[in-house]
Formats: structure tokens, sequence, C-alpha cells
């Protein structure tokens, strides 16, 4: 490695190659991606719905189920490949070292159990403490994503959205995870909501320094929120880079494609001249 | 009566309560809208915009006479539309307002092909004899309309991409030849890079057929792409109205700024985002607080931007 200034990579990412199992024989979803998240970076995915990109999500915490099958390549995890843990090694290992927030990750919650059941389920079964230990490891993590502590005796139905959301990332800071992989975490909520719960993530990730890969189809969402950018188009990496140098100097046809399908609100914004022909009146209605 | 500046559809301080509860629960009342009032113009789209859960979607259910308003009324070219009663005047008036919807992967029937999607409003408006031929020569030409290749037609819908879907949805509103088409966040569903070509049909359809449409989003990045005039909604009380382009680059009222400030802007880096704003959660709520109370008083800021006062 040439860059020294680069942080030493966590996860790194070899020729991965995931394929799905049809009747008419195997379908590449994934082929031969190379990338590497450094400790405390934010690596993003983009790409279109079916370029793989959840693919490579569910791949890395090894939650693929057939007809998905890892067909080559290494998953390299703090020195560990993950592609050749056992059953057992995975239960270990996922949660504790790399928790996952999926899309629509509020319906992810358990409706029939109480929030305080699934807080415990997770943090008894990966450590030794006692039911008592963990309501209060639970009560902790409430008030870091800002839930009121006594909310632990609710049932999912009985939080918003945007709430359920945060409680998914506070169950996923309950091991303190290395690695946190974000699949679309917003998608399914308005603006505010996800600038709230992005600026949740920022502080979280700035205070215990976890990795994120971040995957969502809004580039510009993506811009903003990562380090480095990973560009997919039909199952390939075709482009990564800075997240600066994606915005403004995208190599790819495809990543330039992908800019120009949607203008931006906030040029208009910028060159906006007000007119001053009008003079503002107040109407009773 | 009807000149050309007659709008195709008009709210007038529309109001609408849902009544929760009941049975052994205490009865409570729900004001979805208040006070509400817009108008659409032929060959023109009108944005509503506002979180989940505002009322925007119940203005389209008031339009398309599923629910009927508590208070104020609903003019279409003029006349009441609690006033159209006859089946034939109902039918008219159902060929007229189409509508689109959020999911194109259940707006269509999957047990029939495209062709029977199309084939059908034709003949139930009567709008094709009922002849093989003839039919499946219109339904053709309907495809061309929304950029569909011909042998669509007798493809069924899970053989079809969102966004082709939604390109048949809007081929259905094409054959009946509506006036007005609402259309419920027809893109939220597609992904980003299919997204621009159906909003790009939709503008041709304005221009072309000289629709109206009423673009019900919680998405201003699509909102402005599509509509010249745009409505800001919260709490069933639209807070700031005018021309797009001054509602965006101009705001007024702090909801209509907050949803602007939380679009993502690719050039501001997301640290900066944060410092600029260190307890945005804290600022959004007092906003949402300030913005629930109900207003009369209005300020005109320019010749088409107006935005409700504060409340105090």
């Amino acid at each position: 490695m040439s860059e020294s200034t680069a942080k030493r990579p966590l996860l790194q990412v070899r020729n991965l190659e995931v394929d799905y199992l049809t009747q008419d024989g195997a379908f590449q979803a994934v082929k031969k991606v190379n990338f590497e998240i450094g400790e405390g970076e934010v690596f993003g995915l983009a790409g279109e719905s079916g370029c793989g990109k959840s693919t490579i999500a569910f791949a890395v915490t090894r939650l693929h189920r057939p007809p998905a099958l890892i067909s080559g390549g290494e998953i390299i995890f703090n020195g560990v490949d993950v592609v050749k843990l056992t059953e057992k090694q995975l239960r270990d290992f996922r949660w504790t070292q790399i928790a996952m927030v999926f899309q629509s990750a509020m319906n992810s919650l358990n409706p029939v159990l109480r929030l305080e059941e699934q807080f415990c389920d997770v943090i008894m079964t990966h450590t030794q403490m006692t039911r008592e230990e963990a309501i209060d490891r639970a009560e902790k993590l409430l008030d870091i994503v800002k839930i009121p502590r006594e909310r632990l005796r609710d049932y999912p139905h009985q939080f918003s959205g945007g709430m359920r959301q945060r409680l998914v990332i506070a169950i996923c800071l309950a091991l303190n995870a290395k690695l946190i992989v974000m699949d679309e975490p917003t998608t399914a909520l308005d603006v505010v909501v996800q600038r709230e719960i992005l600026q949740q993530i920022y502080h979280l990730k700035e205070e215990f320094g976890f990795s994120i890969l971040f995957i969502t189809h809004d580039l510009s969402l993506m811009t903003q929120f990562c380090d480095r950018i990973g560009v997919m188009y039909q199952g390939e990496l075709v482009e990564v880079n800075e997240s600066q140098q994606i915005r403004h100097h995208p190599q790819h046809p495809y990543t330039q494609k992908l800019w120009s399908a949607f203008p931006s609100i906030h040029e208009g914004r910028k060159h906006y001249q007000p007119t001053t022909d009008f003079t503002p009146e107040v109407i009773q209605l | 009566m009807l000149d050309a500046n007659t709008p195709i559809l008009e709210l007038r301080n529309v109001v609408k309560d849902f009544t929760t509860g009941g049975g052994f629960a205490k009865t409570d009342i729900f004001r979805a809208l208040n006070d509400v009032s817009f108008s659409i113009h032929k060959g023109r789209a009108l944005a509503l915009v506002g979180e989940s859960g505002c009322g925007k979607s119940t203005c389209a259910r008031l339009i398309t006479k599923i629910y009927e308003p508590t208070a104020g009324e609903i003019l279409f070219r003029g006349q009441d539309i609690t006033q159209i009663k006859a089946r034939q005047d109902v039918l008219n008036y159902r060929k007229s307002v189409q509508m689109i919807f959020q999911d194109p992967f259940g707006s269509l029937n999957p047990t029939h092909t495209i062709y029977h999607h199309l084939a059908r409003p034709l003949l139930l408006h009567r709008m094709c004899e009922n002849d093989k031929t003839k039919l499946r020569e219109r339904v053709c030409e309907l495809l061309e309309m929304v950029e569909l290749p011909a042998l669509t037609a007798d493809k069924y819908p899970h053989e079809l991409s969102g966004g082709q879907r939604q390109r048949v949805n809007m081929a259905k509103t094409l054959a009946v030849g509506a006036d007005l088409v609402l259309a419920d966040e027809p893109t939220s569903m597609l992904d980003v890079s299919i997204r621009i070509g159906v909003l790009d049909l939709m503008q041709r359809m304005k221009k072309e057929f000289n629709l109206g449409f009423l673009y019900i989003t919680h998405d201003l990045a699509t909102a402005h792409y599509i509509a010249e005039e745009t409505a800001v909604m919260y709490k069933g009380q639209i807070v700031e109205w005018g021309d797009t382009t001054e509602v965006i680059n101009n705001p007024q009222h702090p909801y209509t700024q907050l949803l602007i400030s939380a679009v993502p802007d690719p050039d501001v880096r997301f640290a900066d985002v944060v410092k600029g704003d260190e307890d945005y959660s804290g600022h959004a709520q007092k906003i949402r607080e300030i913005s629930s109370a109900k207003v009369d008083q209005v300020k005109r800021v320019n010749h088409n931007h107006y935005v409700r006062l504060l409340a105090g």
C-alpha cells in the first residue's frame, strides 16, 4: 500500500463473486468486486436496483440465503475470512463485529415482543450479562438515540417510523460492532426525519468510531455522507473514489449518467435573484 | 362561465374530519384537512408537498369522490362535485379525473395482459368501438404515446419494470381522455435512473394533451422538476404556496425552509451540515410545533407566492 495516510482497512472484499442459482443456470449478481473499508470510514455503494449492492451487503454478513451463493473471493474482516466461518463462529461474529440496519428496518422489529425483550435477546445471547444488566444497557442505548427510557416497555407499533429506525440503530450499537451495514436506512422516511437520523448516526460514529457500509440510491445523500463511494452497475464495481471526486470528476459514463439523472434543487437556489417590483401585503382569509 | 381561466378543479376552504375511536372507546375528531384551497389549470401541474400523514393523499381521495368533504366545496369546471350523483355523470366525472398510484406493482392486475388493462377502460367509457382490430390498433397507439413498444400489449405486469408499469398507468389515463390526473407519489418507488424518464413523460402529457396534474409527493426535487406551482402542506393546512421557483428559492415559512434544508446537497459535506445546526432535531420539533396552529392571516410575498403567518 503506497498510501501511508490511509487508515488500516477493517474490511477487505477481494474478487467477491455471488451467484444466484436459477433454472437456467447461475446468474452472477456480483462479479469480481474489490473494495475495502478503513477504520472509522463511511463507504457508500451506489447504483440502481438489481445492480447487486444489497447482495454485497448480505454477503458481507453471510446473511444471503439460497439460491444466492458466494462462488468466489474473500471477505477479510479484521484479518478473518468471513467466507470460511462456520455457523457457530458466525453467530458470535454477527452483532459483535458487524451489525446491520436493513431497508425498511422499521419492519425488522418483532411486533409481538416488547422492546425490552428484543434488546435483552441480542445482549444476553452475545454476552454474559444478566437480565438486569442487559436492561440497564438497553436504557443507556435508548438515551443515545434520544428515546425516553420508559418506552422500553412498549411494543414496536407504538413508535413512529423514524423512531423504529432509531431503535434498530440502538440495537446495532448494543455490542459495539466495528462495522455497521446500512442498506437504504432512510429510504422509507421523509426528508426531515432522514436528516434527523443521519445526524444522529453521524454523532454516534464520531463518538464510537465504527465504520459504515452505506447503501442508497440517492447519490446526493451519499456524496454528502460518505468518505468514499463505489458505483455499481450490473454486478460490477465500475468506479471507486473519494466522494468529492465522484461528484466533480466522475470517470465512468454510468456515474455521469447517474448524476445527470437528477437535477438538484440547490442549484437554482444558489443563483436566485429576488424580484423587487412587488410590495408584500398581509391578507385576512 | 367556462372561460379559459376557469380552473379544471378548484378546492375552496375544504375541511375534512375523521372520527376515530367509537365502539367502547371514546370518539374523537381528527381534522385531516383544515381549510384547504387550491386550483389546478389545464396543461399545468400543481405539486402538493408534505410529510406522510399531512393530508395530501386525503385531498386526492376527496377529489375522486371516495370521501365527501366535511365543509367547503370542490368545483370541477365550476360544478360542485358533491352534486354529481347520477350514474352517467359520476362515470363521466371518473373518466375525466384519473389517478396514478404510488405502487406500480399493486395497481395492475397480475392475471391480465397489458392489452386488457388498456382495452377495458376504452370499452367501459365507450372511447372505442367494440371491434378487435380497432381496439388493438388503439391500444398500440396508446402504448406508443407512452414510449412503450407495441408488443408490450401481450405481456403481463410481472414482465415489466416499475417504470414501464407506471407508463401503462399513464396510457390508461390517456385512453379515457382524462382532463386531470391525480398522481400520488408516482415515482417514489422507481429507481432514480428511471424516474426522470417517467417525469419527462408526464411533462409531455401535460403539454401535448393539455392535461392538468395534481402531483402529490414528499420529494421536493421531483416537484421542482415537474410542477409550475407548489403548495407545501403541514398538518392539514397549506402553509406556503405559489410559483415553484419562488417557493423553493425563496421559502418564507419555517416549515418550507426546514423541508428544503433537509434535501441533501451533494456540494456540502455532512460534517459541515452538522456543524451548521448541532441540535437539528430540537429545531425541527420547534418548527413542527409552531407550524401546527391554524392561522387565517396570509402574507402575499410576490405576485404568485403566498405564505401563512405564524400564530402569535
